[in-house]
């Protein structure tokens, strides 16, 4: 039992390192280099692996989003949207408050975090008052406002100077710290590794903790025994909102500096398979976010240096999110399968 | 007469890793063509593993299972079935979405009907049906009786050519009256040549329906007798028990602790409960009995908090509670052991200890600054079980290890060791054996002291070994009152509700 759970995230990590030397040595002309690039390129100097660490701070944040809805037994399928919107949001609070004070980073990730987090409570409501599916409705809410964040950079607060949809730069002051110069690596790294590692212990040790783990695993025992199941409901659709909508808040304080549209690219939905791929725990999170953002660095450095499409890494990225889904699906009827007496 | 073996297991062992629990350490067991074969055993005796040992779903380390006089190898399920045997697990396995006739093709590939006659095939499910009368085909699993979803079970054994029928305490949710068609449908089917073992805590019972029984102790095969050469003290001996009587204290009547005026619940336009008035005093164990589901089990739903009531009030002690959430109420003292155990008084995917500490990892000592001490909280779970002498191995374990009798027991052990004022309890002894029965009947008599409880039930024995004053539902509605004193036997019962039905 407990080896199959380490080897199987192991055995999905193989597969998809496999399947993407295939294909990349299949389409490539020069196969020895591409796959030279591609595995190695990230660990070839540390400005590349910097870079790589930096790719995986947006899906530390949108991993542990999804791993907190998991935890209660919700899904959170609007993560992108929450991401992507929150994050707009609080640019543009952060281009009206005075800068170079930590109190006004903190108070725009404080909106961020507000805004995501009311995008998600909206879907735990509709749950909770009409029984619609936060697995649908969250997808769909977050879609719209995907939508109506690029009309926010299209419209009212694009900077007319700027040659795409984005907004003004931030001023420097406000930004985030970077850790390895040049690379794009900044401190923001570490606070999700923090809010990881605060998570994990609370699901260990807290009253909220076995109150989100007992929901999970029975929502009829838990209301039976006085637990209030809604509240852990929405506290949980909350906080995941919230947390997504720090981590695209934190990808524009530490690496672009403005809010640019489409800037989120998928991050939001690779939350829930890098939640998945380390089976919900919150203190793995980072090495399957690190494993997604290391396919991700490859496939543009061995696009760089010689020129494989960089959509091969989108679809491995699709091949491992099958295989985890797969597994996951599987467990469950595993599980139903065994019985009691 | 010596009829012809159908099954025989030689010196079966069974150890489950990583506890390292013996559960079988030399159980022997042969089933008979056309005869009832009844198992029995203290809790955690290992019957069901035995059973599920029989049906494939898991592997002896030691021993022998023949079938026809040949030896065989199960695997999994399916080769136990292929030999014609189908165990009915104790919580059946049915998919309450589903209407009856659907399930009784579950798991079955169409397309092996029509390799058979199609018609033939029908004829026989509806010959089927008629004979365990099985009308409602068309409805809806998830709103029958327990003692139609039984049958249903059993149709879907007997579909699969179950030559062999393994029932696991089929009589656990079942009242009187179902008992007794329960165990008219298994008399019929032993005379059309089935082999039936079924598993129960009665003995008496066993007795009776039994052509043969069987008494596992500590995993091992201790009596293997046909019934007529046994009575009801050898049985019992074997299983290990003194036969004791039951010590009644009689306790005083003190303040009045729970009182109903008028409650009325309605579901859609069905009225569950209809104006039901009744008080109870410290000192009193109340039955609620029911011969089916006649409501006695939604009134503890709706006075632990549920359900809201369409009308009429509940005081606890001097307070209105009606309004109050589950959490408030089980804070002024009041407990409550569900019907369903394995889906709501358990979480099966949480340990032994995430079930125990349900009802006080909140509260002061065990919670402070909203984080939980696991050392004192695993220490009050350790006093608990110790106190309830639940078996386990250790609290870490995941609760579903434990067997049946075991996690009954752990669940009263949970809401009794609060020392509640009020227990609200359905079914509270089912699946317990003789022993425990009694014990838990003495702690009843302890909580008299300080509490009372009401004790919702569709068994009259249970009502009547457990009450001083039985509430007679029927409908809804609350028919009569009974002292259980001057009464001379259960069946009482039966008659009075029948006398106004
Ligand atoms: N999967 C398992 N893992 C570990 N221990 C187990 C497992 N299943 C059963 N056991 C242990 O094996 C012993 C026998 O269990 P079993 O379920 O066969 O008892 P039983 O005779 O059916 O009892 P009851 O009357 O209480 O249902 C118990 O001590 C139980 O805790
Ligand atoms: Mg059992």
């Amino acid at each position: 039992m407990t080896h199959r759970k380490v080897l199987s995230p192991i055995f999905t990590v193989v597969v998809a390192f496999l399947i993407c030397a295939v294909i990349l040595g299949a389409t490539s002309r020069q196969p020895r280099e591409t796959l030279r690039w591609f595995f190695l390129g990230p660990f070839s100097n540390l400005y590349y692996f910097g870079n790589m660490l930096a790719a995986s701070v947006p899906l530390i944040f949108t991993g542990l989003a999804a791993c907190i809805a998991f935890s209660a037994g919700v899904f959170n399928l609007g993560l992108e949207g929450q991401y992507y919107f929150g994050a707009i949001v609080g640019t543009i609070i952060a281009l009206s408050v005075p800068t170079s004070r930590l109190s006004s980073t903190l108070f725009v990730l404080v909106v961020s975090f507000s805004v995501g987090g009311l995008l998600s409570l909206a879907s735990a409501l509709l749950k909770l008052e009409f029984g619609f599916s936060e697995l649908i409705s969250s997808f769909m809410i977050g879609q719209i406002f995907i939508y109506v964040g690029d009309f926010m950079l299209n419209g009212p607060f694009r900077d007319p100077e700027a040659a795409l949809a984005a907004t003004r730069y931030l001023d420097e002051g406000i930004g985030l710290a970077k850790i390895l110069p040049p690379s794009n690596l900044h401190v923001g790294y570490v606070i999700g590794l923090t809010l990881c590692l605060v998570f994990h212990f609370v699901r260990k040790h807290s009253v909220m903790g076995y109150e989100f783990k007992t929901v999970k695993e029975n929502p009829r025992f838990a209301k039976i025994h006085g637990i209030k199941v809604e509240k852990i409901w929405l506290l949980a659709m909350l906080l995941s909102g919230g947390v997504a909508a720090v981590g695209g808040m934190v990808e524009i304080l530490g690496v672009y500096g403005r809010a640019v549209r489409g800037f989120s690219h998928g991050n939001g939905f690779n939350g829930i398979a890098v939640s998945l791929l380390v089976r919900n725990d919150p203190a793995l999170i980072f090495l399957s976010a690190l494993f997604f953002a290391y396919l991700e660095s490859g496939g543009e450095i061995a696009s760089l240096m010689v020129q494989t499409p960089p959509e091969i890494v989108r679809l491995v990225q699709g091949i491992v999110f099958c295989l985890v889904t797969a597994e996951f699906l599987f467990r469950r009827s595993e599980r139903d399968a065994d019985s009691v007496a | 007469m010596r009829s012809k073996v159908i099954v025989q297991l030689l010196n079966v062992q069974k150890t489950f890793h990583p506890s390292g629990v013996r559960a079988l350490r030399g159980a022997n067991l042969s089933l008979e063509v056309g005869s009832i074969h009844a198992l029995l055993g203290a809790n955690g005796a290992g019957k069901t593993t035995l059973v599920r040992i029989l049906a494939g779903e898991l592997q002896p380390d030691v021993g022998k299972i023949f079938v026809d006089g040949k030896v065989v190898d199960f695997r999994t399920p399916k080769d136990a079935m292929r030999h014609g045997i189908v165990l009915v697990h104790q919580n059946l396995s049915l998919v309450d979405e589903l209407t009856v006739f659907e399930n009784l093709f579950l798991g079955r590939e169409p397309r092996r009907l029509f390799f058979l006659d199609k018609k033939k095939a029908e004829d026989e499910i509806g010959k089927l049906c008629e004979k365990l009368s099985l009308v409602a085909l068309n409805k809806r699993v998830a709103d029958l009786s327990m003692a139609e979803k039984q049958k249903v079970e059993i149709a879907r054994a007997l579909i699969f050519g179950a030559r062999v029928l393994l029932l696991d305490e089929p009589t656990a949710y079942l009242g009187g009256s179902e008992e007794e068609r329960l165990f008219e449908l298994l008399v019929s089917l032993k005379r059309t040549g089935c082999a039936i073992l079924f598993i129960t805590h009665d003995v008496d019972q066993a007795l009776k329906i039994a052509d043969r029984v069987t008494v596992l102790r500590e995993g091992e095969t201790v009596l293997s007798e046909e019934t007529s050469k046994l009575n009801v003290q050898r049985v019992i001996e074997a299983m290990g028990f003194r036969s004791s009587e039951p010590s009644s204290v009689c306790a005083q009547v003190g303040e009045e602790l729970l009182r109903i005026s008028d409650l009325t619940l309605k579901t859609g336009k069905r009225l569950v409960l209809d104006r039901v008035s009744l008080s109870v005093r410290q000192g009193e164990t109340v039955g609620l009995f029911g011969l089916g589901n006649d409501g006695q089990f939604d009134l503890l739903e709706v006075l632990i908090g549920l359900r809201n009531p369409s009308s009429g009030r509940i005081f606890f002690q001097t307070c209105d509670i009606t309004q109050l959430s589950i959490r408030e109420r089980r804070r002024l003292g009041i407990a409550y052991v569900p019907k369903d155990r394995l889906k709501e008084a358990l979480n099966l995917e949480g340990s032994i200890l995430e079930n125990a500490i349900v009802n006080v990892y909140r509260e002061k000592p065990y919670a402070k600054f909203g984080l939980l001490n696991w050392d004192l909280l695993k220490r009050y779970t350790l006093d608990m079980l110790k106190d309830f002498e639940v078996k386990t191995v250790s609290v870490a374990q995941p609760v579903r290890t434990l067997s049946g009798g075991n996690l009954q027991r752990l669940i009263l052990a949970r809401e009794l060791f609060q020392r509640p004022k009020l227990l609200l309890a359905c079914r509270p002894t089912s699946g317990l054996d003789v022993r425990v029965q009694d014990y838990i009947a003495q702690r009843l008599q302890q909580l008299k002291s300080y509490g009372c409880a009401l004790i919702a039930t569709n068994d009259a024995e249970e009502a009547f070994g457990l009450c001083d004053r039985i509430l007679i539902f029927s409908k809804g509605k609350l028919k009569r009152v009974l002292h259980t004193e001057g009464l001379a036997e259960p069946a009482v019962l039966f008659s009075s509700v029948g006398g106004e039905a």
